[in-house]
């Protein structure tokens, strides 16, 4: 392995995270995506990591914005028994 | 048509004593932090619980919220705690179905394309990985990558620096990652 490789490897494992959350200037990313190009650890590597990453936040969402739960919280908040009458700090 | 009322001035109302206030607050929270929590203790019963126990702790602890953070991180940070604690006393992530014992189908006999169910089958292995962190490292996978907060709201709700989070963060997709590739 080249020592240009060497560094560009070293550089792209230290900005991997920063690159899967969009923190990176376009060069900064640029430099990594040629190396995973060329890298047989780096392109898997970060292909699969960007991958999940679209698709757990796919699993996010739409879950939960519907308004349901509220109902039955507030349901519970009001049957806790009153210990304290001062609000806030006390009973519901 | 009213304006819509920030959740810090409904949390300066409810701190005042108006009950209605913070009652907004639960209608406008409490399915978002019932998803989040429910990924943290990956059951439903429970995590109603954790749920319930968090609003009832946020209006008995409202006094203690400065108005420094935002409402939301507040509120995400008792749940956490509160969904982390219940893990603790229950050990039940040692009871929670295994990633082992996931059976992924390498063929779709239903209908759709082949790459649909290779969709399907990798985010059903995901979730089952995620589900199998220790919870150290899920809790800022579902905040960050799951709920998509940033990585400021999802440390501030951990209480940890940005970098002490980013490295959990970045271990936990590591070890997701690994765990997939071994199912796929």
């Amino acid at each position: 392995m080249s020592w240009r490789m060497i560094r560009e490897h070293r550089f792209s494992r230290r900005h991997l995270p920063a690159m899967l959350d969009d923190e990176l200037t376009d060069r900064q990313r640029r430099r990594i995506e040629a190396h995973a190009d060329d890298c047989p650890e780096c392109g898997p590597l970060l292909r699969d990591l960007l991958r999940f990453r679209r698709l757990l936040l796919g699993l996010g969402r739409g879950a939960g914005d519907e308004g349901a739960r509220a109902e039955g919280i507030l349901e519970y908040l009001h049957s806790v028994p009153k210990l304290d009458s001062q609000r806030p700090g006390g009973a519901w | 048509m009213a304006a819509e009322v920030s959740d810090e001035v409904l949390a300066a109302r409810a701190q005042a004593g108006d009950a209605g206030a913070f009652e907004q607050l639960v209608r406008g929270h409490a399915d978002r932090l019932h998803a989040v929590v429910q990924r943290l203790v990956n059951d439903e019963h429970e995590a109603q619980e954790v749920t319930q126990e968090t609003f009832l702790r946020a209006w008995r602890g409202l006094g203690g919220f400065k108005g420094d953070a935002q409402f939301f991180t507040w509120l995400y940070r008792i749940g956490v705690n509160e969904a982390n604690r219940r893990l603790k006393l229950t050990a039940k992530s040692a009871a929670q179905r295994s990633l082992e014992d996931l059976t992924l189908e390498p063929h779709d006999p239903g209908p759709g394309p082949q790459g649909q169910s290779e969709q399907r089958d990798l985010r059903t292995a995901l979730e089952a990985a995620v589900r199998d962190l220790h919870p150290d490292y899920r809790t800022p996978l579902v905040l960050r990558d799951i709920e998509g907060l940033s990585t400021r709201e999802a440390a501030a709700i951990m209480g940890l620096r940005p970098a002490a989070f980013k490295s959990r963060l970045h271990r936990a997709r590591l070890d997701v990652r690994e765990a997939v590739a071994k199912h796929l």
